[in-house]
């Protein structure tokens, strides 16, 4: 049976609140959480990133936008996937908790939320990787279906942050996926991503998917992982597994899915056929049933589709069947529950958005656009948007809503994105945390477990392996060795241990240079820029 | 790290019948989690979601 492998960077959301309740700059905070990373754990620089290499294998760094970000070390089945994430966070989770006690730093978050709710109006993400041999211009089309669909297992749940009011989605990092197809990753994302760095030789590609989510339920990561490598691994085999269920308009019908909680919208096909997202789903996995015993799967392709069915199955009873489970689902019913409780009803609130919407658009409030909405504005004496309000006056009466009710609106829209930041919140103070320590939840998958030694110990795939040992070996070195995704690096001597086959262990140093690269004849061109990256920092190479 | 049993599964045959959901469990979690859930939330929230979302804002990132 084939190996897969694969991988997760995950960006997180890091905040320091001061004692007053004021935002404090967080460039110094991130750097720190780095510095004593650096100072206090295995690890060797990553010249190209800025970041490091820690002993597990895994990558550490701050992303732009000031996101750490932690990339899991090439895993080769779902387990592993999830166990690293986890390693990452506790890791993470222990760093900015030492950093906020040494600075007195007032409250510390981090969060695994991935949009903004202050007004930004932004987004970060916890991408993918999976190694594959596929002709990368076939992928899209085999995949694209894919993605747009599984956001009904894989949506960790929120709110359209361009919405001035409150729109819940299964996946909130839809509303900035713009394009089918894209190579940006900062703006006009795609929903699939053509960046393919293999960052390995052997004539590998790397597909890399950025509109996934960062997830709290273990069931919906894993089902993440292991679906989407299935439908690499069957397009790889030249199975075509998206060819019956293409979508005419995938950015629309991924929306369509996204706003719909009973997962039963449809979406056309370019032959009118209709589709919803769970069916296309049980295509996927329909052929991966079909195949699963075939040389190219890998060993755990039948445990994922056992898991893959039962999910779909319990999907087709609507969102309550999955409450306890899938981050969307469980977020779904607390909003609901809070809406409750602060006296409105979740019906209404399309109407009280609807109103928002028609608010903020009012040209009167053209001065006045980059303020948020407020009701005192709104209804006060001299507001900007009188004549809208009386305009609204029909809309309002004919379904039962006051003005009254239009402040509290506003403040439970507030609160809601707030309890939506503080679910994915790292830590025992997460809403999710505290949940899932008092039994409330069901999304464990049994075989991930050990945490801790996903901490310290690299998964079972050859170069993780040897990189972590490497890393555990010269850590003590930071200034003389560094580490990226293709090797070890002696800056002194300029050598190499080369780990650019994902499957080889390779032990012995190897001269470089760029007239001849010898046993590293054929590398890919990464090579030649950390080369000319370290002459560059006057770190001593061999002669070009 | 342990080495994972490998298992080849049997090759499953057309789609099967949504199986028989127990509403009864289903409602007592769901009553279990908003309970707990409320409590959570109650914990959580700062008192002043504004001035929370305003320090918690963020630049976007990839």
């Amino acid at each position: 049976m084939a190996e897969r492998l694969f991988g997760v960077e995950t960006e997180y959301a890091l905040t320091a609140i001061g004692a007053r309740g004021q935002s404090l700059d967080r460039a110094p905070i991130a750097e720190a959480v780095m510095h004593l990373a650096r100072t206090t754990l295995p690890c060797l620089p990553d010249e190209f990133s800025g970041g490091m290499f820690l002993q597990n294998g895994a990558r550490f760094y701050v992303d732009v936008g000031l996101h750490p970000e932690c990339t899991t070390p090439e895993v080769s089945n779902p387990w592993d996937a999830v166990r690293y994430v986890q390693a990452g966070e506790r890791l993470l989770l222990c760093l900015a908790t030492a950093v906020a006690a040494k600075r007195r730093a007032g409250q510390l978050l981090l969060m695994r939320c991935n949009v903004d709710y202050g007004g930004m109006q932004s987004t970060w993400g916890c991408h993918e990787s999976y190694m594959h041999r596929a002709d990368p211009r076939a992928m899209p089309k085999q995949i694209v279906p894919h993605l747009v669909s599984r956001l009904i297992y894989t949506g960790a749940g929120g709110f359209d942050n361009r919405s001035g009011g409150v729109e819940f989605m299964l996946s909130p990092r839809v509303a900035h996926m713009t394009s089918e197809v894209s190579g940006e990753s900062t703006h006009n994302r795609g929903i699939f991503h053509t960046k393919d760095e293999p960052l390995c030789r052997g004539g590998y590609h790397r597909l890399h998917i950025l509109c996934g989510e960062s997830l709290c339920s273990e069931l919906a990561a894993w089902l993440k992982l292991g679906t989407t490598a299935l439908v690499v691994a069957m397009t790889e085999a030249g199975l075509s597994p998206g060819e019956e269920v293409q979508l005419r308009t995938p950015v629309i019908a991924m929306r369509m899915f996204a706003q719909d909680p009973t997962c039963t919208a449809v979406a056309e096909s370019p032959g009118g056929k209709r589709l919803s997202a769970i069916n296309i789903q049980r295509h996927y996995l329909s052929l991966a049933e079909a195949h699963v015993g075939d040389a190219f799967m890998p060993p755990w392709a039948g445990e994922v589709c056992r898991q893959w069915r039962a999910v779909l199955d319990r999907l087709q009873g609507g969102p309550q069947a999955v409450a306890t489970t899938l981050d969307w689902a469980i977020k779904l019913a607390l909003f609901k529950e809070h809406v409750r409780r602060r006296g409105f009803v979740w019906e209404s609130l399309p109407l009280w958005t609807e109103v928002a919407r028609r608010l903020a658009a009012a040209p009167a409030r053209t001065p006045h656009r980059e303020q948020p909405l407020a009701a005192e504005l709104v209804l006060g004496n001299n507001s900007p948007v009188a004549g809208e309000v009386t305009h609204l006056a029909p809309l309002m009466r004919a379904n039962g809503l006051s003005w009254n009710c239009f402040g509290p609106f506003l403040n439970l829209r507030q609160e809601l994105f707030e309890i939506d930041m503080r679910f994915g919140q790292l830590g025992d103070t997460g809403i999710f945390a505290a949940l899932d320590a008092s039994g409330a939840l069901s999304h464990h998958v049994a075989g991930v477990e050990n945490i801790e030694d996903a901490i310290e110990r690299p998964p079972d795939v050859p170069r993780a392996r040897r990189r972590g040992e490497l890393i555990r070996q010269l850590s003590g070195e930071q200034e003389r060795y560094s580490c990226d995704w293709l090797g070890v690096w002696d800056r002194q001597l300029g050598r190499i241990i080369d780990l650019s086959d994902p499957f080889a262990i390779a032990s012995e140093w190897k001269e470089c240079s760029d007239d001849d690269l010898g046993p590293l004849r054929g590398l890919p061109a990464r090579v030649r820029e950390h080369l000319a990256l370290l002459r560059v920092r006057g770190r001593r190479v061999a002669p070009f | 790290m342990r080495e994972r049993e490998r298992h080849h599964d049997d090759i499953r045959g057309p789609q099967l019948p949504a199986p028989a959901v127990d509403s009864g469990a289903v409602r007592e979690a769901a009553e279990r989690l908003l309970a707990q859930g409320t409590d959570a939330i109650d914990r959580a929230l700062s008192g002043n979601s504004t001035a929370f979302l305003a320090a918690t804002r963020q630049e976007g990132g990839q």
